[in-house]
C-alpha cells in the first residue's frame, strides 16, 4: 500500500499551472549540472589525450537525466487542495509529503514574483504559521490569479473582518 | 476604564528613577565581557595589547553608564508603565499591563548584596523583552510585579474564572520543591560535570594555546620519567592503576555535577496560579520568572538509564514567543522539573493540561515491523567499517559483526517501548529504551500536520505523522509518530487535521 500522489483520491486536487513546468525543470536541472564541471576537468587533466571524455560523457548524461526526471516529478507530483478548514499540499515522488495547514493557524501570506515568473504570469505563495518547520511553507508554480485567490481565501477569519477605515 | 481616565492617572504619578546604584550594574554589564581577560592579565601578568584595549574601552564606559542611569526614567500608571530612556536618541515606551506576559527578576550575588534586582518586562510579541530595568530596589520590583498581576486579574475576569476552575488547589498551588536530597540525586545522575569540564578545557586551551601543549608535554614527560617503574609494576597492577585513575575522574565529574546542581537549582520552587506557572531557583544567581499558561506549547519528558535507577524524570516545555532568542533574554524552553518522581510530574502536567489527559491511559503500538527499520539502517551502515577492518586486519575485522545481535536485540526492545496516543485532545509519542523520551502537546497547539512517506516506508507500508508546534527546540525530540501502518497514519493525520481546522 502506498501514499499515491499521482492518482489523487478526490477531484478537488489541483495540479500547478502548466506554464510553470519549463521553469521548474530548468531550476531543478541547473544544480544537477554542477558535478559535470569536476567530472570534465579532472579526467581530462589526469588521463592522456581525450580518454577523459569516456568518464565525462556518462557522468554528464547521468546528471542531466536525473535532473530532468526530478524536475519533471516536481511538477507532475505536486497537488494542492483548498478546503473549508485550510490548505493541503501533496508533493514528492520518492519522498512523499502531505501537509495540512488550517486557516486558523495562518499568520500571514506572501506572494513572490521573480522576473521569469512575472513573464509567464506565475507566482510563488508563502504561507506563514507560528510553527517551527512550517513557519514559511513555500510553493512555486501558481498562476498569479490562483495565488491571489488562495491568499484571500486563507487569510484567517478574524483578520478578514478588519475594515481598513 | 476609559483612555482619558487612565492617561490622567498616569500623569498624576511622578516619574521615577532606577535604584541609585543602577550605574554600577550598567557598568558591570559592560565590563562582564572584559572581566575574564582582565583578571587573567592581573593574575598572570601576561597578555598582549588586546587586553589593554579592553581596559581603555572600559574607561570610556563609566561615564556612559552614569549617563544611561540619569537618562532612564519610568512612570507607573494605573494600567500601564511608561519608560523614557536614551541620551541622544530619546525613546518613550508605553506598555499596558495587560500586554505584559511575564515580569522576571534576575538576581546575581552582587544584586543580592545590594538588595536590588534586574527586572525584565516581557510581552508576547517581539523577539526581545520590551522593557529591561537595570536595576530596581527589591521592594519596588516586587511592587511592580504585584501591580502587573493585579491589573491582569481586573482586565480579564472571564479567562481568570475559567482557568481557576481548572485548578483544584486554589489560586497558588505549589507543584514542585526540591530539597537537598533531591538536588544530590540530580547531581549524581546528571552528566553536567562532564559537559562543564569539557567546555572549561576547551575555553582554557582556546584562550592560551601554549597551555594545551605544555599540559601534554608535562604528561608525556612524566610518563617518560616513570616509564620504567610503570612497566616494572606488571600488567595486573597497570590495569588496576588505570581503573583507579578512571574511577577518580568519574568521582570528580560527579562531584562537579552535584555542585552545579546545587548552584543552579537551590531553592527550586514551582508554583501554579490561575494565569501562570511561577518558577524560582538558584543559589548565587537567583532567577524568578513566570510562564503564562497560554504560552505553553509542547512538552518533553525524559528518563535516562541513571534517572530510572532512582525513579526520577526531567520535564521541559517549549514556550511561545521569544523566537530565535537566547534563553538568557526570554526563556524559550523552560525546565519545569529538573528532577521529579512520576507523581510530581503528573501533578505539574495536570495543572496545565485538561484533566485526565496525562498520564496516557493506553499507548498504541507502531507497525509490527517497526523494529526492522530501526535495525536495518545501522546494521547496513556497520558493514562499511567492517569491510575496512577486514581489509586491514583480515579475519579479525569480522569481530565487529558481533555487534549485530546486540543491534537486533536493541531494536526489538526499542519497538516494544515505542508507541503513541491520541486521546483527550492530547497527542503523545514515546520512544527509547535505555534512555526514554515522551513528547506530547495539546492538539490545539499544533500549527500544521504532515504525513510523510519515504521509499523505505513505502516498501514496508508505513508512514510518519509529524505535528509542527511553536518554538519546538532543535534539541527536543520531534512530535512525530514514525513507522505507523499507512492506513493508521492516514487516519491519524485526518483526525488531527480535522481537530485543528475547527
Amino acid at each position: 500500500m502506498t501514499l499515491d500522489a499521482q492518482t489523487p483520491d478526490s477531484p478537488e486536487w489541483h495540479r500547478l499551472d502548466p506554464a510553470a513546468r519549463p521553469l521548474m525543470r530548468i531550476s531543478t536541472v541547473l544544480p544537477f549540472l554542477i558535478p559535470i564541471v569536476p567530472a570534465t576537468v579532472l579526467p581530462l587533466t589526469l588521463m592522456p589525450g581525450w580518454w577523459g571524455l569516456s568518464v565525462t560523457l556518462p557522468v554528464a548524461l547521468a546528471c542531466l537525466g536525473l535532473g530532468l526526471v526530478v524536475g519533471h516529478n516536481r511538477w507532475w507530483c505536486t497537488f494542492w487542495r483548498l478546503e473549508d478548514g485550510g490548505f493541503r499540499l501533496r508533493k514528492g515522488r520518492w519522498w512523499r509529503t502531505e501537509v495540512f495547514v488550517p486557516r486558523s493557524r495562518v499568520q500571514h501570506l506572501d506572494i513572490h514574483n521573480g522576473p521569469l515568473e512575472r513573464a509567464r504570469g506565475l507566482a510563488t505563495l508563502v504561507i506563514h504559521t507560528a510553527g517551527t518547520q512550517s513557519h514559511a511553507l513555500k510553493q512555486a508554480g501558481f498562476r498569479q490569479e490562483t495565488a491571489t485567490r488562495l491568499r484571500d481565501a486563507l487569510i484567517p477569519e478574524h483578520r478578514r473582518d478588519d475594515s481598513a477605515l | 476604564m476609559t483612555t482619558a481616565h487612565s492617561e490622567a492617572a498616569t500623569a498624576a504619578t511622578p516619574e521615577q528613577r532606577l535604584h541609585p546604584l543602577s550605574w554600577l550594574f550598567e557598568l558591570f554589564n559592560v565590563l562582564k565581557q572584559f572581566i575574564v581577560p582582565l583578571l587573567f592579565l592581573l593574575f598572570t601578568g601576561r597578555g598582549d595589547r588586546y587586553e589593554f584595549w579592553g581596559l581603555l574601552a572600559a574607561g570610556v564606559m563609566v561615564p556612559l553608564a552614569l549617563a544611561r542611569y540619569y537618562s532612564f526614567r519610568y512612570r507607573i500608571g494605573a494600567d500601564r508603565i511608561v519608560i523614557r530612556s536614551g541620551l541622544l536618541q530619546r525613546t518613550v515606551r508605553d506598555i499596558a499591563f495587560t500586554r505584559i506576559q511575564n515580569v522576571s527578576l534576575h538576581r546575581s550575588p552582587l544584586h543580592r548584596l545590594m538588595g536590588v534586582a534586574e527586572v525584565r518586562l516581557e510581552t508576547g510579541g517581539g523577539d526581545k523583552e520590551e522593557g529591561r530595568m537595570r536595576v530596581l530596589g527589591l521592594p519596588e520590583a516586587e511592587r511592580l510585579r504585584q501591580l502587573v498581576r493585579s491589573g491582569e486579574t481586573e482586565m480579564r475576569p472571564t479567562e481568570a474564572s475559567t482557568a481557576e476552575a481548572a485548578i483544584d488547589g486554589g489560586p497558588d498551588t505549589p507543584l514542585l520543591q526540591l530539597d537537598w536530597r533531591e538536588l544530590l540525586k540530580l547531581g549524581l545522575v546528571s552528566n553536567k560535570g562532564m559537559v562543564l569540564v569539557a567546555a572549561g578545557l576547551g575555553a582554557a586551551f582556546q584562550f592560551d594555546q601554549g597551555l594545551a601543549r605544555a599540559t601534554l608535554n608535562r604528561a608525556a614527560g612524566w610518563l617518560w620519567d616513570h616509564g620504567s617503574e610503570l612497566t616494572a609494576l606488571g600488567p595486573v597492577r597497570y590495569v588496576l592503576a588505570g581503573l583507579l585513575v578512571l574511577l577518580a575522574a568519574f568521582v570528580a565529574l560527579r562531584l562537579i555535577s552535584v555542585v552545579q546542581a546545587f548552584l543552579h537549582y537551590h531553592g527550586f520552587n514551582l508554583r501554579a496560579d490561575r494565569h501562570r506557572l511561577s518558577l524560582a531557583r538558584g543559589l548565587l544567581n537567583r532567577f524568578e520568572g513566570a510562564l503564562p499558561r497560554t504560552r505553553i506549547q509542547a512538552w518533553t519528558l525524559r528518563q535516562s538509564w541513571l534517572q530510572r535507577r532512582v525513579a526520577r524524570f526531567d520535564l521541559r516545555v517549549d514556550a511561545a514567543g521569544g523566537k530565535n532568542v537566547k534563553s538568557e533574554n526570554m526563556e524559550a524552553h523552560w525546565q519545569l522539573a529538573p528532577i521529579a518522581d512520576a507523581g510530581h510530574i503528573a501533578g505539574i502536567v495536570d495543572a496545565v493540561l485538561p484533566a485526565g489527559a496525562w498520564p496516557v491511559q493506553r499507548w498504541r503500538p507502531l507497525h509490527a515491523n517497526a523494529w526492522q527499520r530501526e535495525f536495518k539502517a545501522p546494521a547496513l551502515f556497520l558493514l562499511i567499517p567492517t569491510a575496512i577492518l577486514v581489509y586491514w586486519l583480515q579475519a579479525w575485522g569480522l569481530l565487529l559483526l558481533l555487534s549485530h545481535p546486540w543491534l537486533w536485540f536493541q531494536s526489538k526492545q526499542w519497538a516494544k517501548h515505542a508507541g503513541y496516543s491520541y486521546a483527550n485532545g492530547l497527542i503523545a509519542v514515546r520512544e527509547g529504551w535505555i534512555g526514554k523520551t515522551w513528547r506530547f502537546a495539546e492538539v490545539r497547539k499544533v500549527q500544521a500536520v504532515y504525513l510523510k512517506q519515504s521509499p523505505f516506508d513505502r516498501r514496508h507500508g508505513m508512514a510518519t505523522v509529524f505535528c509542527d508546534t511553536v518554538n519546538a527546540g532543535s534539541l527536543e525530540p520531534p512530535l512525530a509518530v514514525r513507522y505507523l501502518p499507512l492506513a493508521e497514519a492516514q487516519a491519524l493525520h485526518a483526525a488531527i487535521a480535522a481537530a485543528i481546522a475547527e
